[in-house]
């Protein structure tokens, strides 16, 4: 549920050694039909079809085709209908050009990013995060690495996704996917992973410092 | 060639050389920016330019490549070759052609022009994404002229694309049935279908976006503009491969010594090659949430069973064939090679939980340089050793080709295969600069220099065209003693109507092979 970086690997672990058995297997071929090619003295074959091996081997690309579809199509479906289930927190997503922030409007915490100092996002462990996330201006995007997760901003429609952050994103700088004009490569916010109780501190500290 | 012919020559292979020699000027200005780009991204921090000039080179360099380089020669290639494929004297509507050379050379300077102007040329990337390039964001002249000089370049390639429909439809030669129409010439059948049913959405998107910037609100958010620009946007991609794919082929089946393999099932495949192209725009905008992410995964994936189809063929018609391994076919059998990364990533970020982390990253770069440098620069540098000589009439040097070809398979690897790290490691796109704490450096370092390598491998081209014009080589009309399309049934170059006697009889997709064949037979029954 929200585990993008599982969906990620579950669709990577697949299509990379499918990818790869594919490259060595075409370039194989290729490598034969060459040197074979380039010793032969004999006059070149004359076949210029083979309808039972094209028809068989359209087949192959068919049911190739479906597995991997299959895959993509399940997994994407588990991040699509992540269930609302447990404890959600909400997190609004500010983007403008070129800072980033993070309101929670439960706790009417705001992190706001300067020049000087990126956004810090700090979220709980493990915990699904409801966001919603719109631009002031030119089209943003929320980008993650560590979570393998991205979701493009608008100023004119509201974007909502729900993540939830395992350890291994904790620390991680997270830059504006997409393109933005003069700022877009300083544009980032930083990932701050905590556990619950942790986190349940960090509130308290900083509402404290809003009063 | 007189002035008088430079500006108004109707002939098609002379507009089509002057499309050719204006797009590799247009390349070798966009391959300098890549290497300023590729100087900059040497070490983290800001050595070689600002990053105004920066935004602005990676800019241009995208737009020359696509709209000014590749999609010119892709249509200039078949504004030679088909009417001499399909045994006519002269293209449909030639005086159109020329048009649609002028638009699109004065197009491509109506571009660089913004260079000159005070805020310095465009800024707002290649598809110029609403509202990054809107009035507020990218003010100044430099983006107005952006959005003009493609909208002509474009407009001109449109004009380039119903040319070439028409004379596939109406040029034919007595017996050149559609379905012994060659390899290529279906390509460029295929290429010019999408060219009239795409292009002019681009033409639409780009007058909206120029109606707003001039204070009209008529886009329609940033949703509405990039479903305009990618149902150009991915289409463009084909017509940048399909012309190369059909040279390639051709080169593969004429140096093998072989009849191209599988005619019947490649003319379906190209077909729902070009449909599924149409329908597949939506896999650009996966992390937008505002398209169906499976239907664009299924039809974008399903682009396995025509790829797979022209890879069974390619690899087919070299099979049980005598290989001359000439530079055009070693750059035809690096197409092969180089396209499939390009191929199978693009499987890869067809897939929305992959993409949700590939999109806008360095996964994409590579991905789509090994598509448009596989599958179109190796598809060009084929086509231009083997068509070279037919319309020269003067080969070109084979051992700088090799030489060429070399260090061009060199350069494209280094390049771009550390991007796939570089992007999986979270690098962004279109960034002047990275933090060195992320330790991107040394990738970066070995993309550059394989950067250098391509344009070394340039040179040597360039070299090579110098030599072997200085000391020529004639060619005969057959340059290769193996041609087996019309065009080489002709001198070279060919006389201004094409063919000077009476054209072989057309039987199949390889009439001069036919003859051979017939000739042979002659032979042996005497």
């Amino acid at each position: 549920m929200g585990d993008t970086r599982g969906s990620y690997f579950d669709v990577f672990d697949v299509y990379l050694p499918v990818a790869l058995a594919v490259f060595v297997l075409v370039c194989g071929f290729i490598a034969l039909a060459v040197s074979r090619g380039r010793r032969r003295t004999a006059e070149p074959s004359r076949r210029r079809d083979h309808h039972v091996l094209e028809g068989a081997y359209v087949v192959v690309l068919v049911l190739v085709t479906a597995a991997l579809l299959g895959l993509t199509l399940t997994v994407q479906d588990r991040i699509a209908e992540a269930p609302a289930s447990g404890p959600a927190e909400q997190v609004r997503v500010v983007a403008a050009k070129w800072h980033w922030r993070f309101e929670y409007p439960r706790y009417r915490i705001v992190q706001q990013g300067t020049d000087d100092r990126p956004a810090e996002l700090v979220v709980p462990r493990d915990t699904p995060i409801d966001f919603r996330g719109r631009s002031l201006d030119v089209i943003h995007s929320f980008w993650v690495p560590q979570a393998r997760f991205q979701r493009e901003l608008f100023n004119d429609r509201v974007s909502g996704w729900r993540l939830a952050f395992s350890r291994d994103t904790d620390g991680g700088m997270a830059p504006c996917a997409f393109y933005c004009g003069l700022g877009h490569r300083t544009m980032r916010f930083r990932v701050t992973v905590l556990e619950p109780a942790g986190f349940r501190a960090w509130v308290a500290r900083r509402r404290s410092e809003a009063r | 060639m007189t002035l008088l012919d430079f500006v108004g020559g109707t002939d098609h292979k002379s507009v089509a050389k002057r499309i050719l020699a204006t797009a590799f000027a247009f390349m070798l200005a966009g391959g300098a920016m890549a290497m300023v780009i590729r100087s900059e991204l040497l070490a983290p921090g800001m050595q070689v330019t600002s990053v105004e000039t920066y935004n602005a080179l990676f800019t241009i360099h995208g737009s020359t490549m696509i709209y000014l380089v590749v999609t010119p020669v892709a249509l200039a290639l078949g504004l030679y070759f088909l009417p001499l494929q399909i045994g006519s004297a002269a293209a449909a509507g030639p005086r159109a052609a020329l048009l649609g050379y002028w638009l699109y050379a004065l197009g491509g300077l109506t571009m660089f022009s913004g260079f000159l102007t005070k805020g310095g040329a465009a800024k707002a990337a290649w598809p110029a994404f609403d509202p990054l390039a809107g009035a507020v964001h990218s003010p100044g002249s430099g983006m107005d002229l952006w959005i003009a000089g493609v909208f002509l370049a474009v407009a001109g390639t449109l004009v380039l694309g119903w040319c070439l429909l028409l004379t596939t439809l109406r040029k034919r030669a007595p017996g050149m049935t559609l379905l012994r129409m060659p390899v290529f010439t279906w390509t460029m059948v295929a290429t010019s279908l999408m060219v009239v049913f795409a292009f002019p959405v681009l033409l639409v998107a780009l007058a909206l976006l120029y109606a707003e910037r001039q204070g009209g609100d008529v886009m329609g958010g940033g949703v509405t503009y990039q479903h305009l620009f990618w149902f150009f946007g991915h289409p463009v991609v084909y017509v940048m491969f399909f012309p190369f794919l059909g040279a390639v082929l051709e080169v593969l089946a004429v140096f093998s010594g072989r009849r191209f393999f599988g005619y019947a099932a490649f003319v379906g495949s190209i077909l729902l090659f070009t449909s599924l192209s149409m329908s597949v725009w939506g896999h650009h905008m996966f992390t937008t949430d505002a398209v169906a992410n499976g239907y664009f995964a299924l039809t974008s994936t399903a682009l396995i069973v025509p790829a797979g189809v022209e890879y069974f063929d390619a690899i087919a018609t070299m099979w049980g064939g005598r290989i001359r391994a000439s530079a055009a076919f070693l750059f035809a059998v690096g197409f092969l090679v180089e396209f499939l990364i390009g191929g199978l990533s693009g499987i890869w970020v067809a897939s929305p939980p992959i993409d949700f982390h590939a999109n806008n990253s360095y996964v994409v770069v590579a991905h789509l340089h090994f598509v448009l440098v596989g599958g179109s620069l190796f598809g060009i540098f084929a086509a231009a050793y083997y068509w070279w000589p037919k319309v020269t009439g003067w080969f070109l040097r084979e051992s700088l080709g090799k030489l060429h070809f070399l260090l061009f398979a060199v350069g494209t690897n280094l390049t771009f295969l550390p991007q796939f790290v570089l992007g999986e490691d979270g690098m962004t796109r279109r960034i002047a600069d990275y933090p060195a704490s992320e330790g991107w450096e040394g990738l970066n370092v070995a993309s550059s220099i394989g950067a250098y390598v391509l344009g070394l491998s340039i040179v040597v081209f360039c070299v090579n065209i110098a030599v072997s014009w200085v000391v020529p080589r004639r060619a005969a009309g057959d340059a290769w003693g193996a041609g087996q399309t019309l065009e080489w049934a002709t001198t070279s170059p060919p006389p201004p109507a094409n063919f000077a006697g009476p054209l072989p009889e057309v039987r199949s997709y390889a009439p001069l092979w036919d003859a051979r064949e017939a000739d042979a037979r002659v032979e042996v029954a005497a």
